[in-house]
């Protein structure tokens, strides 16, 4: 049986970027599996005009005069997007995070596996805090989508 | 004094954050590469490093276990076991990261800035380093060679000019390279760049190396300057105390402090090898006269020309006024011309009264 912990949708903007968000949140006893499922749109920032204008603001900032013109004229740094970030910790410190380009992902911690980023072991009872860092917001709104389930032990004749 | 030059990759990530490899998988090509050690990286994550053990002893290969703090005014290389514990970047502003750096000394860890000035947000977030530095001395190393065929990228060659400033202004610090390995496909005009870290062999000690496990050695190392990056040869500098003609006095290598005791008539004998014959499968570079300096905070204090091949040069030069001193390579691989290989520094202190 899942039960739903916690369930946020929210908009953010760029004037949010560098916030981190933190959820602190009750995990109960007797809990075998966490469920994260975290969802944000859009990824990419599609407007040319405004791709321009940053990758223009950022080589001047960034890149040294006489690297400019090549850097301006480089394919990947069109390529851009938000960035935010999960990480999670118990009531002792770290249990892990996902540092990863996807904007859909589904992560799940248990005693003794769990998804590639997290550390696997006892979900102990007491305030957990899921942080969403925004690293970057580059589109004018983005909406994201937080999700978090707990799955309890199977007890026996139960 | 032996010392044993190990070949690392200290800047590494897995499928536990953004890059496409296991651990394992990682290992394996790590060792096809020769290397004796490298370093798992990941952002802000350290499970990856989980089942170390087993991946050790079925790769081969040592594993130093790390973190690169992937924040929103920078990325810092973490290196050492304990970092996670104690030390927390979502925690750390843009004006905090002396707090970052104590919590990670005190945790037994030390730490480098990765790739200072690759291009930062939006196009790569929090790259290019923004973090307010109070105090130089808390910083162990910075990355200067980030990436394959790091001599070529505009951002490296600023961050080597940077360390070259900031030893001028009397820092002490290292530089080392990363390969920031994601993936393992490379092209055929990609170049991979070694970090080779000296431990002492010997009985006694070197000024540096007093013993501890092998990571704490390495991690020693590091902070003494005891390391040569280089895309193939290796290259060694040493210096040795000329007391009269034929009388010499103590050697100082990689990291070291040579006081010249100059109102005696003193001076040092330098000392560079360049060893052609370390990972020999692993580069090739074609038969050329290569230039090989000495440099230091002067510019330019001597230049040899060589051939493609074990070399050792030795000259007693005039110091004067020089705050320290490094090996350089130029030359052609693969088609690119640029610095093939650098020590660190052996810095220089002139003794302010005559010992008798």
């Amino acid at each position: 049986m899942y039960k739903t912990l916690l369930d946020i949708r929210s908009t953010i903007i760029p004037a949010d970027r560098h916030v981190h968000l933190v959820h602190r949140f009750a995990l109960p006893q007797g809990i075998s599996k966490l469920v994260i499922t975290f969802a944000y749109s859009p990824k990419k920032l599609e407007d040319m005009t405004r791709i321009n204008e940053l990758v223009v603001s950022a080589v001047e900032r960034y890149v040294e005069a006489d690297s400019r013109m090549a850097a301006y004229g480089n394919p990947d740094y069109g390529l851009l997007h938000n960035l935010l970030t999960v990480s999670l910790d118990d009531p002792a410190g770290f249990r892990g995070a996902a540092h990863r380009p996807s904007p859909e992902q589904k992560i799940f911690l248990a005693e003794s596996e769990a998804t590639p980023g997290f550390l696997a072991g006892p979900l102990p009872s007491g305030l957990w805090e899921l942080t969403i860092s925004l690293h970057e917001i580059v589109t004018d709104t983005c909406q994201f989508h937080l999700q978090v389930q707990s799955e309890e032990e199977r007890r026996a004749g139960v | 004094m032996t010392i044993d030059w190990l070949a690392c990759e200290l800047h590494t990530h897995t499928i536990h954050s953004d890059a496409t490899h296991t651990l394992s998988e990682m290992a394996e090509a790590a060792r096809e590469l020769e290397f004796d050690w490298i370093a798992l990286t990941d952002h802000n994550t350290v499970s990856g490093l989980i089942g170390k053990e087993t991946v050790v002893i079925e790769q081969g290969i040592s594993i130093l276990p790390g973190m690169e703090w992937t924040t929103f005014y920078g990325h810092m290389l973490t290196l050492g076991a304990n970092v996670q514990q104690t030390a927390d970047w979502r925690l750390i502003g843009a004006d905090d990261i002396g707090k970052g750096l104590t919590d990670i000394h005190e945790s037994g860890g030390i730490a480098g800035i990765a790739h200072p000035f690759r291009i930062g947000s939006p196009i790569c977030t929090g790259c290019f380093w923004e973090f307010a530095i109070g105090k130089w001395q808390l910083l162990d190393y910075i990355e200067v060679w980030n990436g394959t065929s790091p001599n070529m990228k505009s951002y490296n060659r600023r961050a080597f000019e940077y360390w070259t400033e900031l030893l001028n202004l009397g820092i002490r610090i290292t530089a080392l390279s990363g390969r920031d390995w994601h993936h393992s496909q490379v092209s055929g005009e990609t170049t991979i760049s070694v970090t080779y870290l000296g431990l002492g062999l010997d009985d006694r000690a070197s000024e540096h190396d007093s013993g501890g496990t092998a990571e704490q050695r390495l991690l020693k190392a590091i902070r003494h300057g005891a390391a040569s990056v280089t895309l193939g040869p290796l290259l060694t500098l040493s210096a040795t105390e000329q007391l009269s003609r034929t009388e010499t006095g103590q050697t100082y290598r990689l990291g070291d402090t040579a006081v010249i005791h100059s109102s005696n008539g003193n001076t040092l004998s330098i000392t560079i090898e360049a060893d052609f014959g370390v990972r020999k499968r692993q580069w090739t570079i074609v038969q050329q006269k290569l230039s090989l300096c000495l440099v230091g905070s002067k510019g330019i204090v001597a230049e040899w020309k060589i051939v493609a091949g074990s070399t050792i040069v030795e000259a007693c030069l005039d110091l004067t006024d020089e705050l320290w001193l490094r090996a350089e390579l130029y030359g052609s691989m693969n088609g690119q011309e640029g610095l093939l290989a650098f020590t660190n520094c052996i810095y220089i202190e002139q003794a302010k009264t005559t010992v008798s």
